[in-house]
């Protein structure tokens, strides 16, 4: 029955199967002459598979232009040197092959909309955030929903970008800049897949390596930084410091080559013809990772007035350090000196009136040059700002007993929680009170927001004879009732920022750290956010504010 | 275009997300980063596989989610020493079953007799097909740009053939022609491209 038509019409009846425009009495003859044609049954699957291919293969590429020239759209003045490269690369075209219509003048597409960025987090309760959005940069976000922000805690799932670029903190401890257009499937905190476009990546304290894959390749991280684009039919990457591990894979998944590439180098790896390309340099320029914008806090002197009429035990204000030492601005003399070797004091610093601490060799902190009486006597407040350069276990204020034991025996911690043995979401704030000092045991409160890198947070703890409380960015986050929660006893104690313990350096801070202030008496919250919004409603109303409103702009201290 | 495919690849993220949904109730640490890598990796070869018995953009999405989902949940049965495709395949024919079972009463539905049929001439053309995809990729560089973006939105866009022809100040009668006369020249193409592969083999 198969040759009783051509074989141009039985495509014609294929195509009709599948735009649905077939009769059922069509329908029925022709699974009668599938049944009974192998011929035909072979072509039929030739021509639906070649559909299918060519409908996927055209979906990867960009649209360009279809117009004729019968129709003459109003054209953006702009748009008049596309035109003229247009038509000159037509004409190119039609040289090299000849088509046999030409009767089609392409001409620039009209300018469209741009798709907002797509976030599509897997809809599963329970699943753990994986990355934090560190950076948004010309993203065209959706109108309602899921917008994406500086802070904003991604799960598993999708990112698809159409234009500008996002900055992830993946919580294993890479960061990953994605440019658009691209799309990115973000499996865990230390692994994600390049679909298409391009992303650049640093480690930055990493557990374990950080694996970026592609569809046909993988690219492990072996402590460094480096980029991907992902095109239709090849990959790119570039390293710009350490070293990265290149796994071309095979049909099961599993490597099948795989390539060494060094600091510097680029290679262009072609899963189809199964080669490495060593390029002196990347054919366009790939994305590179950026830190945090530190922006400085702008201390209104209405924040200054606030908290002088608060009556601090305790202020430094971190506008001078002189031969090392910070002076206490509340009158108590209670100054703060660095503690830190010669070649490690760098790494602590006064600028832009904020206390800058980065990575170093060894240990440094801000350590109370004479360790504060009675404490722990009575009640107390904790107030300070802090920017962290990235996320990780570090100690931004501590209070220890005085003692030269390398085992710090804290009273209290105000830290940045970022994959500890405990229970908490990632990044967030802790305050603990552990009364008797010591190494293990007392209450925690966590806050529940990440404390974005880039991003200053207003952190204040309280604590009662009975209660302990949390406040973050100026709103009460937890409060811990009960007796014993806030233990006293009348000891003296070391006020230390930057790190966990004086003598070495674990859980160290890198980030920014500012208006520290010490209260012999338990804030109420009206004045905790009195203070929080002296500094953040003035930052909100500046001309120049920034995107994220909770980013706080640039300015000197009073 | 095909009924009621609005976009490419439309769902392929959804295919990956019915994986990722599973991850905090099995430990994907260990085979997650594979499962993730072959399923994109094999997607659209199982899309082309699920179309040629369910010839419905749509619908072959559908099938091919539900087989991502009994792919993961039965990875554990997976012998990585051999190729994923023909194991997947085998869940996607299966996905193909029940589909049918379900929708037995629709229209343009095989009966399964014919999807069995089918599936083992499918099974037999592999080498072939790919072959034939490798060469559709060098005949889509030799058509004009203009040619290729027709197809592109006839394709993968939402527009009728009756917009498209207004666009182009020609009939739609005109445009299907000339749609057909790109396709056949492709179809020529991939043809004679197979050919010579099989010569030089």
């Amino acid at each position: 029955m198969g040759g009783d038509i051509d074989s141009r019409e039985h495509d014609q009846l294929f195509r009709q199967l599948l735009e649905g425009e077939m009769t059922d009495a069509e329908f029925a003859g022709l699974e009668q002459q599938l049944k009974e044609d192998p011929s035909l049954r072979s072509r039929y699957v030739q021509f639906v598979d070649l559909e299918t291919c060519l409908q996927d293969e055209l979906s990867h590429r960009a649209e360009t232009s279809l117009t004729s020239p019968k129709v003459k759209p109003v054209w953006p003045w702009y748009l008049a040197a596309v035109v003229a490269t247009a038509a000159g690369l037509l004409l190119a075209v039609n040289l090299f092959h000849k088509p046999e219509q030409v009767a089609i003048v392409p001409l620039p597409p009209l300018p469209v909309q741009q798709a907002p960025a797509l976030y599509m987090a897997a809809p599963l309760q329970g699943l753990p955030v994986v990355a934090v959005v560190t950076a948004l940069d010309g993203v065209t976000q959706p109108e309602l929903r899921d917008r994406l922000e500086v802070g904003t805690r991604l799960k598993s799932g999708i990112l698809k970008l159409t234009d500008g670029e996002v900055q992830l903190d993946f919580l294993g401890g890479a960061r990953l800049l994605l440019s658009a257009p691209a799309e990115l499937h973000m499996v865990s905190n230390s692994s994600a897949t390049l679909v298409s476009g391009a992303a650049g990546v640093r480690v930055l304290h990493a557990q374990k390596n950080f694996v970026l894959n592609a569809p046909d390749v993988a690219v492990v991280d072996l402590g460094t930084e480096f980029a991907v684009r992902v095109d239709a039919r090849q990959t790119q990457v570039h390293v710009y410091a350490g070293e990265v591990e290149i796994s071309m894979l095979g049909d099961d998944g599993n490597t099948l080559i795989s390539q060494r590439l060094a600091e510097r180098g680029t290679m262009m790896v072609d899963p189809q013809s199964r080669l490495f390309t060593p390029l002196a340099a990347p054919t366009t320029p790939l994305p590179r990772v950026r830190a945090p914008v530190a922006a400085d806090l702008v201390v209104t002197r209405e924040y200054v007035q606030q908290v002088q009429q608060s009556k601090p035990y305790l202020y430094w204000r971190f506008d001078s350090m002189v031969d090392g030492v910070v002076p206490d601005e509340s009158g108590n003399s209670f100054d703060a000196h660095v503690v830190a070797a010669p070649e490690d004091a760098g790494a602590i610093r006064i600028a832009n009136g904020v206390l800058a601490l980065a990575a170093s060799s060894g240990p440094r902190s801000l350590v109370t040059v004479n360790p504060v009486p009675n404490f722990n006597s009575d009640d107390f407040s904790l107030e300070l700002w802090v920017m962290p350069a990235e996320l990780s276990q570090a100690v931004v204020l501590g209070v220890l007993l005085p003692n030269e034991n390398p085992i710090p025996m804290h009273l209290n911690l105000i830290e940045l929680a970022h994959n500890t043995a405990l229970v908490h979401q990632p990044g967030v704030i802790r305050f603990l009170h552990r009364q008797p000092a010591r190494r293990l045991g007392g209450f925690n409160l966590f806050s529940q927001d990440v404390c974005t890198p880039g991003t200053w947070t207003h952190v204040v703890a309280t604590k009662a004879i009975d209660e302990l409380k949390l406040y973050v960015n100026g709103q009460l986050i937890r409060t811990v009732s009960g007796p014993g929660t806030g233990a006293r006893d009348d000891l003296s104690y070391n006020i230390m920022l930057g790190q966990l313990a004086p003598t070495n350096k674990d859980r160290q801070f890198n980030g920014l750290i500012d208006e520290v202030a010490v209260y012999r008496r338990v804030m109420p919250v009206e004045e905790i956010s009195r203070h929080y919004w002296s500094i953040v409603r003035p930052s909100m109303s500046a001309a120049s504010r920034p995107r994220n409103s909770s980013s706080i702009v640039a300015s000197s201290s009073p | 275009m095909f009924p009621g495919s609005e976009l490419c690849r439309g769902k392929l993220n959804l295919v990956i997300s019915s994986w990722i949904y599973d991850c905090s109730i099995r430990d994907c640490s260990v085979d997650g980063g594979l499962f993730a890598s072959l399923i994109v990796k094999n997607d659209r070869r199982l899309i082309r596989y699920i179309m040629t018995l369910i010839p419905r953009r749509d619908e072959a999405e559908e099938i091919l989610q539900r087989t991502a989902t009994a792919l993961w949940e039965n990875f554990g049965e997976y012998d990585t020493a051999r190729d994923f495709y023909p194991w997947a395949s085998r869940f996607a024919y299966f996905e193909v079953l029940k589909y049918r079972r379900d929708h037995a009463r629709e229209r343009l539905v095989f009966r399964e007799d014919i999807l069995q049929l089918v599936a083992e001439t499918r099974d037999s053309m592999e080498d072939l097909l790919e072959h034939r995809r490798e060469a559709l990729l060098l005949c889509l560089g030799q058509i004009v740009a203009a040619d290729v973006e027709l197809l592109r939105r006839r394709y993968c866009s939402r527009e009728s053939i009756a917009v498209l022809a207004q666009e182009l100040g020609a009939t739609a009668k005109s445009l299907y022609r000339r749609l057909d006369r790109i396709r056949e020249r492709l179809a020529d193409c991939v043809s004679r491209r197979v050919a010579a592969m099989s010569i030089e083999e």
